[in-house]
C-alpha cells in the first residue's frame, strides 16, 4: 500500500517533468452530444469536418464543431495529430475560404468548462478536450493517438 | 435593442445594394424577410475578419509594370503592394448572410478604397450556395482572394499568368455546388454577370456581359481545378483609344502539397477578337508557371518560373509616330507598344522567394525576381526596360 502511493507520487512527479506537450498529446479526446446516436468517429471524418469540407455527421446529422483557444497547446496538438497541418497552414487555409464567402471556421470557445458546457448542450456540436475534464455529459468518439 | 439597431443597418445596406447593383435582388429580399426568424439568440449576428498587406519594391529599373490588375514600380517603393481589407458578415439566419468586403489598395495613383465583395449568400443546404450582388471572379487559382497576401507563397501572383485579365469585380450571381465523396469532393462555381465600369491598368473597362464556370476538384493534398470564360464586348478605353474585344480563356491549374513539397502551377489560354486596334483583330495567348516550395517549419522557401508569349509579334512605335485619336491623327508623345501589355506581351520571370510564418497570423515574404521580356515585346512594363529587370519585394502579410 505505501509502496503504491509512493509510485504515484513518482510518477505524478516524473509526468510533471515530462514535456507539456507529451501530456497534452496523450490526453485529447473528440467529444460529442450524448443524445447523439454517433458511437466512433475516424480521424480522417474529423479531420474533413474541422477543415469544413464535410458539413454532416455519418449519421447524416449537421455537424458545428468548436474550436479551443487560439495559440493553445491542446489546439496545436489537435492540428497537428488529426489534421496534419500547422497553425500557420490552418490559418492560411482559411483565409482562402473566409475572404472569398465560401466558409468559416470553427467556432472558437477559450475555456475547456466552456466548451463542455457547450458541448452538452448542443446537440450537432463535435469538441477536443482533455480526456481528464470529460464528464458523463459528453460522449467520447475519438481519442488521440 | 441591439437587434433593432442592426436590422435597421442591414435594410440601409440592403437599400444600398439594390440601388448599385441592378440584378435580380428582390428574389433574395424576399428569402431573407420570410426566414427572419429569432436566430439571434443561438448564433454570432456579425462576423468580422480582415487582412492587410504592407510591402516595399526594389529595383534596376523606374519603369512601371502590370502585376495583375494593378500597375506598380519601384517608384513607389513604398506603398505599392500595401492593403487593408475588412470583411463584414451577417449572418441573417441560418439560410441567408450579406458579405461585404471593403479593399483600400496602394497603386502608384495613391491610395483607393472600394467595395470588393458586397453580396447576399442564400445557402439552403451545405453544399449549396447562391449569391448574388458584387462578386470577384474566379479567373484564377487565387484571383478571388489574390489581395490576401497571407494566402498565398509569393509577394504577388505570378504576373506573366496573373496580368492577363484585368478583371476583378463583377455585379451579377454565381453558383457554388459541391458533391461530397469520400475523401474527395467536386465544387461547381457557374457565373454571370457584368461590370459596368472599372479603372484597372490605366484603362476604363466595361464588360457587357460574361460567364464562365469554375470547377473544383479537392482531395486531402490539394486541389485541380478548371475554369471556362466567355465575355461579351469588353470596353477598354484610355486617353488615347478604345478597345472592344470579345475574350474566350480558359485556366487550368493544380495545388498540391505531399509532405513538404508545394507545388502549384496554372496554364492559361486567352482568345481575343478585337476591334479598334488596326492590324489586330485577333491575339492568342499563352500563359503558365510553375511553383515549387518545400516547407520547413515555419519556413518556406520556393522557385518559380513563369512565362507568357503570344502568336502575334507586338510592334513598337517610336515617339513621334502619329497616331489615330478621336480629334484626328496626332504624333504620339512616347514610343508605344501594340498591342498594348496586358493585352498582348511575351515575358518570361525567375522568381526565388522566402516565406516566413513568424506569427500564426503573420508572414513575411520576399521574392527576389529576374523579368525578361522576349520576341521584341517590353513584357508587362509600360515603356522599354531594355533586356531584363531584377526586383526584390518584400512584403509583412496580416489576417485577423
Amino acid at each position: 500500500m505505501k509502496n503504491k502511493s509512493i509510485l504515484i507520487i513518482l510518477s505524478s512527479v516524473l509526468l510533471s517533468l515530462s514535456p507539456l506537450s507529451l501530456i497534452a498529446a496523450n490526453n485529447i479526446v473528440v467529444v460529442v452530444h450524448p443524445g447523439n446516436s454517433i458511437k466512433t468517429m475516424t480521424q480522417d471524418e474529423i479531420k474533413r469536418i474541422y477543415l469544413g469540407k464535410n458539413k454532416l455527421f455519418k449519421n447524416g446529422l449537421s455537424v458545428a464543431p468548436v474550436d479551443a483557444e487560439k495559440g493553445s497547446l491542446k489546439r496545436k496538438e489537435f492540428y497537428k495529430k488529426v489534421v496534419g497541418k500547422s497553425p500557420s497552414q490552418v490559418s492560411s487555409y482559411w483565409s482562402r475560404l473566409i475572404f472569398t464567402g465560401k466558409g468559416a471556421p470553427p467556432r472558437v470557445i477559450d475555456s475547456e468548462a466552456e466548451i463542455l458546457a457547450w458541448v452538452e448542450s448542443h446537440t450537432d456540436s463535435l469538441g477536443y478536450i482533455n480526456k481528464d475534464s470529460v464528464t458523463d455529459t459528453v460522449k467520447i468518439v475519438f481519442t488521440l493517438p | 435593442m441591439s437587434d433593432f439597431v442592426l436590422l435597421d443597418k442591414e435594410s440601409l445596406f440592403m437599400g444600398f445594394l439594390f440601388k448599385k447593383y441592378n440584378i435580380t435582388m428582390s428574389f433574395f429580399i424576399a428569402v431573407v424577410f420570410s426566414g427572419a426568424s429569432d436566430i439571434y439568440a443561438q448564433t454570432p449576428a456579425i462576423e468580422m475578419h480582415g487582412f492587410a498587406t504592407a510591402g516595399l519594391i526594389l529595383g534596376d529599373t523606374d519603369k512601371e509594370f502590370i502585376s495583375g490588375t494593378e500597375v506598380i514600380g519601384e517608384s513607389a517603393t513604398f506603398g505599392a503592394d500595401n492593403s487593408v481589407g475588412v470583411q463584414l458578415k451577417t449572418l441573417i439566419n441560418e439560410q441567408v448572410s450579406f458579405t461585404t468586403q471593403l479593399l483600400a489598395k496602394g497603386t502608384i495613383e495613391g491610395y483607393n478604397l472600394e467595395a470588393h465583395w458586397a453580396f447576399i449568400d442564400y445557402h439552403p443546404a451545405g453544399n449549396l450556395s447562391l449569391r448574388g450582388g458584387l462578386l470577384v471572379l474566379p479567373t484564377m487559382m487565387v484571383s478571388e482572394y489574390v489581395d490576401v497576401g497571407y494566402a498565398y507563397p509569393w509577394v504577388r501572383p505570378p504576373a506573366e499568368v496573373y496580368s492577363n485579365i484585368p478583371l476583378t469585380s463583377y455585379s451579377g450571381v454565381d453558383l457554388l455546388y459541391t458533391l461530397e465523396f469520400d475523401s474527395v469532393s467536386l465544387t461547381f462555381q457557374p457565373y454571370i454577370g457584368s461590370i459596368p465600369n472599372e479603372h484597372s491598368i490605366e484603362y476604363e473597362l466595361k464588360v457587357k456581359s460574361g460567364m464562365g464556370i469554375n470547377s473544383i476538384l479537392r482531395f486531402d493534398q490539394g486541389s485541380l481545378r478548371m475554369q471556362l470564360m466567355r465575355t461579351e464586348n469588353i470596353q477598354a478605353g484610355n486617353s488615347f483609344a478604345t478597345i472592344e474585344l470579345d475574350a474566350g480563356i480558359v485556366v487550368v491549374g493544380a495545388d498540391i502539397e505531399i509532405a513538404n513539397v508545394l507545388v502549384m502551377a496554372e496554364y492559361l489560354k486567352k482568345d481575343f477578337d478585337l476591334t479598334g486596334l488596326p492590324g489586330f483583330n485577333e491575339l492568342s495567348t499563352d500563359a503558365w508557371y510553375l511553383t515549387l516550395g518545400y516547407r520547413m517549419d515555419k519556413f518556406m522557401p520556393h522557385i518559380t518560373y513563369a512565362t507568357a508569349d503570344t502568336e502575334q509579334a507586338p510592334l513598337v512605335l517610336p515617339a513621334g509616330t502619329p497616331i489615330d485619336t478621336a480629334l484626328g491623327p496626332i504624333p504620339s508623345p512616347v514610343a508605344m507598344m501594340l498591342p498594348p501589355a496586358p493585352f498582348s506581351f511575351r515575358q518570361e520571370s525567375f522568381t526565388l522567394g522566402l516565406r516566413y510564418d513568424f506569427l500564426p497570423r503573420a508572414v513575411l515574404k520576399m521574392d527576389l525576381q529576374h523579368t525578361r521580356p522576349f520576341g521584341g515585346s517590353w513584357g508587362l512594363f509600360t515603356a522599354d526596360p531594355g533586356n531584363s529587370v531584377d526586383l526584390f519585394s518584400l512584403a509583412v502579410d496580416v489576417t485577423f
